[in-house]
């Protein structure tokens, strides 16, 4: 690979909480990460390793306390909210651990809200490629019922095509699976690996299951906010 | 266009909140447009039945009140009291006079006028009138004579007069019927071809009104006018254009609202406390919009962090709590002004007066409810805006 290829570099990154020093707590303590176009990448680690912190910074919902981040060699922490958020609708796409749809929209228009967001509104132009999505999910025929009426699985299921609305170069998916049984898990997991081979999307994937992670071609383990494993599956994951 | 479609979709979700408050604003406008109303009628009926028999601007023969000459560093150097004289001297050059009034911007008729009093013999009796003496057509626009006619004509040729219902009835005048009237000048005959009765006991019981050359005929004052009596455009501009009229006439210039002070200060007392009932309504209406607005926002939490990582701008997220107050002022606004004109429309048939919801008051509480609205959404939308995604995400607390 090129060096052109090199999308996102994280170079000694800190992240503290609160601003009382003796209420201060730090969740990473320096990580150093380079992720490339088309890469496929599991996060594995304990509950409060800092995976979800790791995974806010790299979204760019949250800024690193001390170290550097760059997206396609601009370095962030010099632009402004509303750069970093017409990024985000640019080039990153989400899976959120705890919520997922919006209830109040209808299945589709949930999934055409990046687009909506990089568009100005929801229009009917973008119905068509939510649809395809859902139906990559199985879930095309439940496109005009609300959000709220889908079951946590189904849900689920729509926040990871809309990760995908925009065609994003990287996609963050904390925990994407979570609530779904293995099969359902394997499906969804069978479509993101099948999508990164085709569009060339960087996938990263935090997941407390194994055999999620096996089927990513690289893994990083994160313990007490450092990463101390990065390499395929079967070195890292034993 | 997002934000306002997000906006729908959110009142849309909450609907049981959304139509407890819409019912709120519904209710407080309702009283706000009520109240106005209420306030417009009894400000109308009580101008109207004033105004029924006075003219709105009297323009007299008088010279202006005394000034004092005051020297332009302030010092008072000389003050003249000239004592009126009797009245009775003729009105002088009045033709010229009448084109000033009527040039003066905001005067919108005029009408020379000859006033005196005499008394109305008939059998033995006799009784007090005053008789009033103008150009019919010009007359009508100073008193709508015409409007009130209970019967006969409104234009007394030479010798006729108009006079009114109680006057008629005390002294048994029917229409056809002369009429003996005696005043300084002498006496004379003239015929009854009119009765009206404008709804003033003083105007209703005393007034015989004739054109202008048999009042100064009857008032032994030939050529001569008393008063000349004006219409303003806009009525409660009347001091205003009275003091106009004065300037450029160097005359005496009365409004109805100079005449009518007492009236005035008690519909004025009447205004300002119905400004603070509709200000605690609206106030209300804010309060209420706003806590549910913010209520809605710490509930939304999640999905406000959801659509900043979709790459909503805050902007965006400020514009939708801002539409939501937006479209729940003009909907309370159209729901309560059908209210407030329904209620208004069941009381107006037991108080004497109209209640009009006319389309400025409708206009009026749309405009504030909606700026209500807006103001009320404003703490909130700018707490949903500034939230931090991350935190907002994290789902925790
Ligand atoms: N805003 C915050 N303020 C203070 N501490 C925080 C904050 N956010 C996270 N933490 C702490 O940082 C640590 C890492 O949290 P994080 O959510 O990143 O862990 P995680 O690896 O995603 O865990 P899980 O697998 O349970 O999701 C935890 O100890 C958590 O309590
Ligand atoms: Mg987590």
């Amino acid at each position: 690979m090129s060096d052109d290829d090199v999308l996102v570099e994280l170079s000694g990154v800190h992240k503290s909480f609160g601003e009382a020093p003796e209420t201060r707590v730090e969740v990473l303590h320096g990580i150093d990460l380079t992720l490339r176009r088309g890469e496929l990448v599991a996060l594995v680690g304990p509950s409060g390793s800092g995976k979800s912190t790791l995974l806010n910074i790299l979204g760019l919902l949250d800024r690193a306390t001390t170290g550097i981040l760059r997206i396609r060699g601009r370095d962030v922490s010099d632009m402004s909210d509303a750069e970093l958020t017409s990024l985000r609708a640019e080039v990153l796409g989400f899976v959120f651990q705890f919520h997922h749809l919006l209830p109040g929209l209808t299945v589709a228009e949930n999934v055409m809200l990046p687009a909506a967001a990089r568009e100005g509104a929801l229009a009917p132009t973008q119905r068509p490629r939510a649809v395809d999505l859902l139906g990559h999910v199985g879930l095309a025929d439940q496109a005009d019922r609300y959000a709220r009426q889908l079951s946590g699985g189904m849900q689920q299921r729509v926040a990871v095509v809309r990760a995908l609305m925009n065609s994003p170069l990287v996609v963050y998916a904390d925990e994407p699976t979570g609530n779904l049984d293995t099969e359902s898990s394997m499906r969804v997991m069978d479509f993101l690996v099948d999508w990164n081979r085709r569009e060339r999307t960087t996938f990263v994937i935090v997941t407390h299951d194994p055999d999620i992670a096996r089927r990513c071609r690289r893994v990083l383990r994160m313990v007490d906010g450092h990463l101390v494993a990065d390499g395929p599956p079967e070195d890292v994951l034993r | 266009m997002l934000a306002l479609q997000l906006a729908l979709r959110f009142l849309g979700e909450g609907r049981t909140q959304t139509s407890l408050i819409l019912a709120g604003v519904t209710v407080g406008v309702a009283a706000y447009v009520f109240i106005t109303a209420t306030m417009l009628g009894v400000e109308q009926n009580m101008v109207a039945k004033t105004l029924g028999s006075q003219a709105h601007i009297s323009v007299l023969d008088e010279p202006m009140p005394p000034q004092p000459l005051v020297h332009p560093e302030g010092r008072l150097v000389l003050r003249t009291v000239v004592q009126p004289e009797p009245r009775q001297k003729p009105f002088d050059q009045w033709q010229r006079a009448l084109e000033r009034v009527e040039a003066t911007p905001g005067v919108r008729a005029a009408c020379p006028t000859l006033a005196g009093s005499g008394l109305a013999i008939r059998g033995g009796g006799q009784q007090a009138i005053r008789v009033v003496g103008a150009d019919p057509t010009r007359l009508r626009r100073i008193i709508d004579i015409p409007a009130n006619l209970v019967e006969g004509s409104w234009r007394p040729d030479a010798d006729q007069v108009v006079i009114g219902s109680v006057l008629a009835e005390e002294l048994g005048l029917a229409l056809g019927r002369p009429m003996r009237i005696r005043t300084s000048a002498g006496e004379a005959s003239v015929r009854v071809v009119g009765i009206f009765e404008l709804g003033s006991d003083a105007v209703d019981g005393q007034w015989v009104v004739t054109s202008l050359r048999t009042a100064q005929s009857l008032l032994g004052r030939p050529g001569d006018i008393s008063s000349i009596d004006a219409t303003v455009d806009e009525l409660f501009a009347a001091d205003e254009v009275a003091e106009r009229v004065a300037a450029r006439t160097g005359l005496t210039a009365e409004s109805w609202m100079a005449r009518n002070g007492a009236l005035l200060t008690a519909l004025s007392a009447q205004s300002q406390s119905t400004t603070l009932i509709r200000v605690f309504t609206l106030l209300a209406v804010a309060m209420g919009i706003a806590s549910v607005l913010a209520v809605t926002v710490v509930q939304r939490r999640g999905q406000i962090g959801i659509l900043r990582a979709m790459g909503v701008r805050a902007r965006t997220i400020l514009a939708t709590f801002l539409w939501q107050g937006a479209l729940l002022g003009i909907g309370g606004a159209l729901l309560g002004t059908a209210l407030g004109m329904l209620v208004g429309g069941m009381l107006e048939r037991v108080v004497p007066f109209d209640i009009v919801v006319g389309p400025s008051t409708a206009l009026q509480a749309l405009a504030i409810s909606l700026l209500t609205g807006l103001g009320a959404a404003l703490w909130p939308a700018r707490t949903a805006a500034r939230m931090d995604p991350a935190a907002a995400i994290r789902g925790d607390e």
